[in-house]
């Protein structure tokens, strides 16, 4: 099969569709590690509308007009009513969503979604349902992918709560976990972005509830969170059996979570136990945790961290598993933030006796490089209201070379230019990839030859009304005498009770390595793209019905064709989700 | 031949039994009992109380306590039988079901028991859940027993449309009996005299069945329901006559490599 069709189906809240979002990567694969991050913490992170910093509201999805407009309110002493009068569009219907949130009303959500692909080669079924209030909340998750045998193949109930006396939150069930700077845990919404934050940990120690398919990547058990003065930590005990193959002394957890019947996994049971504890002291602020895995080689891990605000706005963050020169993972990073200009800068150091695992920390020498050190930067200017320009740079090295794949050097520059216009949005995403081998005898089977690819994006988006969008984005890519090209066209719109969006997609790629990817409108809580590597094209519809104020359906249809392969029928993909929000 | 035919399926059940995969499913592909087997056997949706079984969400406060008794003969020449009792009353204005089946021979036999209730959270949304006993019986064998919790909805979008679905056996009791959990998803819209009923059905690890019915009630005194399922390609027919205290139905099913089903029923309202 030439083509693949890629769903990857998360939790949101209804919040907006991962297409309508700018300022996204647009060139490279989209991660949805880091969607599914930004949706946990809107879910479970409690959002006070009169409290909540400016990181959180931008997080949150509101655009910097709203949060103006919130800044002048709060100073104010207007009522709620009149902020909801002040915000528009998708802001109002966020700020209605937080208010309902923030009044802690008892909440019931229920979501039924079908999809079909030709890539799974049949139906994937999710079931789920959120019931919160003051109290706290029940999540329950079943999902069956193709072939499984039971509705509730991979299946989550977890139990939350922010009222139990001594702790902030109690989470007892499936948990992510988010500490420090990822250096010694796997965790979720670690790959930089363009933004010149991402580079900073602004999570040391955080707990939230697991609220998606992903099968992967969480922890079952229970988990807390408590502050005393001036100290927050967090502990965990997870016990959780996982699905895999054994590669070596490696076991590696199915990725897929596809489980049909006749697919031969080994199951191995995964005990963790983890506590973390940070003290802030005027600016200082101070990170320790632990982990124990009786099962891990090395059993007990640690990570120290250290993040001081300097003046100027600038700040350092320091974050180590070991004092073991041999043998450690480290990143510094440096940050200045002001308004009209942000740079940040990282280091990072990691050499290490055992290979990366995925996910545990940013590399680009990939996971199977037994060490790396490089440099991340990243800029961002705004020299007017309207115009926002990032750059950013990211480098990877060997430390030591051990293994074929540290025999390689990688250098990677992006741009990306954001501007408004009176009815629309420019973006222009630029980004050039240098790989290459650290000397010309390092050059083993003709794997690691010098390699480089520039990949270019433009999308322009116009609204004729608020309620019809035209959005075209146009990429491309290019190594050496190869190029490809993808023409994406989208039409947006709304009426009364439906939401509608109408996607084209033109594409000639020759090569996988060339691939580019484009978001897609999808079914409410779930992240959507598609990746291209050959020649063809694709189109797909989105429908919503909002056909009570508690009900909706939505329904998307989606055709894929090859031309480079003429006898390939057309493949036919659908998604359909009903909604109960009460 | 017949007797050949009946082995083999008895077979089919033993082999079905012995490596823990569902026993309904290894039995015969059972389509059912009751009204809803004369339009495709879609329960998840429906007005009878044997739709009520399935998907209890579908019960309204305010009725009249209802016995409904039916008897089914499953792939005619079989020797098979199948029969139910439900009884459909409320107490402080809840709604509730109890039903006892039963199908099978000398030999095999299944009993399935189910009570079930539901809860009104908005208007026109209403969550149903059944709790069900089964037992499964077979000469020479010893008889095993499950407990499930099934969950169900339903959603009164308009006085035209209407959508429900049910996840069958989502938590199950018991290591001696695995029951096959089950997903349903459907859609009704009412024109007129007709009622046309679409739905999708995932038992365990079979592919999705698309299942359509239509059911006509030309006056408040009869109704003919048809049905056609497109995995099994099993069509059936059926019709239900109705007094104000009594109402009587008959339901046909046609298995492309199974012999016909004939089922027979009596409905009483109390009163």
């Amino acid at each position: 099969m030439r083509l693949i069709i890629v769903f990857l189906i998360f939790t949101v809240n209804a919040y907006a569709q991962v297409d309508d979002n700018l300022g996204n990567d647009e060139l490279d694969d989209p991660d949805e590690s880091q969607y599914l991050d930004q949706l946990l913490t809107a879910l479970f992170q409690p959002f006070s509308i009169e409290t909540v910093d400016t990181n959180s509201l931008l997080e949150h999805g509101y655009s910097r007009e709203a949060m103006e407009v919130i800044y002048k309110w709060r100073k104010g002493n207007g009522t709620l009513l009149s902020l909801k009068r002040s915000i528009h569009g998708n802001d109002l219907i966020l700020l209605n969503n937080d208010v309902k949130t923030g009044a802690q009303q008892t909440q019931i959500h229920l979501r039924q979604r079908l999809h079909y692909s030709p890539s799974m080669n049949g139906w994937r079924i999710l079931n789920k349902g959120r019931i919160l209030n003051k109290w706290g909340s029940v999540n329950v998750l079943a999902e069956q992918d193709p072939g499984e045998n039971q509705l509730t193949d991979h299946s989550i109930l977890t139990l939350s709560s922010h009222s139990i006396p001594w702790f902030d939150h109690l989470i007892l069930g499936g948990f992510h976990v988010n500490w420090g700077g990822g250096l010694i845990l796997n965790q979720q919404g670690s790959r930089p972005s363009l933004n010149p934050r991402s580079l900073l940990r602004t999570k040391q120690s955080t707990i939230r509830p697991h609220y998606s398919s992903r099968e992967t990547d969480y922890f079952q058990g229970a988990a807390g969170s408590f502050s005393l003065s001036k100290f927050h930590g967090a502990f965990f005990v997870s016990s959780r059996i996982m699905e895999g193959l054994w590669t070596g002394n490696q076991f590696r957890e199915d990725a897929d979570g596809i489980h049909p019947s006749g697919k031969i996994l080994e199951s191995r049971r995964a005990n963790d136990y983890g506590l973390a504890l940070e003290a802030l002291l005027s600016g200082t602020q101070l990170y320790a945790s632990t982990i124990y895995t009786p099962e891990a080689k090395s059993g007990l891990s640690y990570e120290l961290g250290f993040s001081q605000e300097l003046a100027h706005s600038q700040k350092i963050q320091v974050y180590t598993n070991s004092f073991d020169y041999a043998n450690h993972r480290m990143t510094v990073a440096w940050a200045y933030f002001t308004s009209p200009l942000r740079v940040s800068l990282q280091y990072r150091h990691f050499i290490t006796d055992e290979v990366l695992a995925p996910g545990f920390t940013s590399t680009l020498l990939g996971t199977s490089a037994s060490n790396e050190k490089g440099i991340s930067v990243r800029a961002q200017v705004r020299p007017t209201g309207k115009l926002q320009i990032r750059y950013a740079l990211d480098t990877g090295n060997s430390v030591e070379l051990q293994t074929v794949d540290d025999y390689r050097t990688i250098q990677q520059h992006k741009l990306q230019v954001i501007q408004k216009l009176i009815q629309g949005v420019f973006q222009f995403d630029y980004s050039r990839k240098n790989e290459h081998p650290i000397m010309v005898g390092d050059i083993w089977l003709g794997q690691f030859s010098t390699y480089k690819i520039s990949r270019c994006a433009v999308s322009l988006v116009h609204n004729f009304s608020p309620q019809f969008t035209y959005r075209v984005n146009l990429k491309s890519a290019f190594s050496g005498k190869e190029s490809a090209l993808l023409v994406q066209q989208r039409l947006l719109g709304k009426k009364g009770r439906w939401k509608w969006t109408i996607g084209h997609v033109r594409f000639t790629i020759p090569d996988y390595t060339l691939r580019l990817s484009v978001y897609e409108t999808s079914v409410a809580e779930s992240f959507s793209f598609y990746t291209a590597f050959d020649d063809g094209d694709r189109w797909f519809v989105y429908l919503k019905q909002q056909s009570l104020h508690w009900f909706d359906m939505e329904m998307k249809l989606v055709q894929t064709r090859s031309f480079d392969d003429p006898n390939m029928p057309k493949q036919l993909a659908i998604s359909l989700q009903m909604s109960v929000v009460l | 031949m017949i007797h050949i035919k009946k082995t083999m399926c008895v077979c089919a059940v033993v082999i079905a039994v012995i490596s823990h995969i569902s026993p309904v499913f290894g039995a015969f592909e059972y389509v059912g009992l009751g009204w809803p087997a004369a339009t495709a056997n879609i329960r998840v949706l429906g007005q009878h109380p044997h739709h009520f079984v399935v998907n209890p969400a579908l019960m309204e406060n305010g009725f009249h306590p209802q016995i409904s008794l039916s008897y089914q003969n499953p792939f005619q020449s079989l020797d098979l039988q199948a029969g139910s009792v439900t009884i459909h009353h409320s107490i402080w204005q809840r709604p509730y079901i109890h039903s006892l089946e039963y199908f099978g021979d000398e030999h095999y036999s299944e009993l399935k028991f189910v009570n079930g209730t539901t809860w009104k959270l908005e208007k026109g949304f209403r969550i149903g859940m059944t709790m069900n006993y089964h037992r499964l019986s077979m000469s020479g064998f010893n008889s095993r027993h499950a407990m499930t919790l099934s969950l169900t909805s339903y959603a009164q979008l308009s006085d035209q449309i209407k959508v429900g679905s049910v996840v069958e056996h989502v938590i199950q009791w018991g290591q001696g009996l695995t029951l096959p959990q089950n997903f349903q998803m459907g859609g009704q819209y009412d024109m007129g005299p007709a009622t046309i009923v679409v739905a999708l059905e995932k038992e365990s690890a079979l592919p999705m069945e698309a299942c359509l019915g239509m059911l006509i009630s030309p006056g408040s005194f009869w109704q003919i329901g048809v049905g056609y399922r497109d995995f099994s390609g099993m069509m059936s027919a059926g019709w239900r006559i109705r007094t104000q205290r009594i109402s009587l139905h008959y339901a046909c099913v046609v298995h492309p490599y199974l012999p016909v089903s004939h089922g027979f029923g009596l409905e009483l309202i109390l009163p």
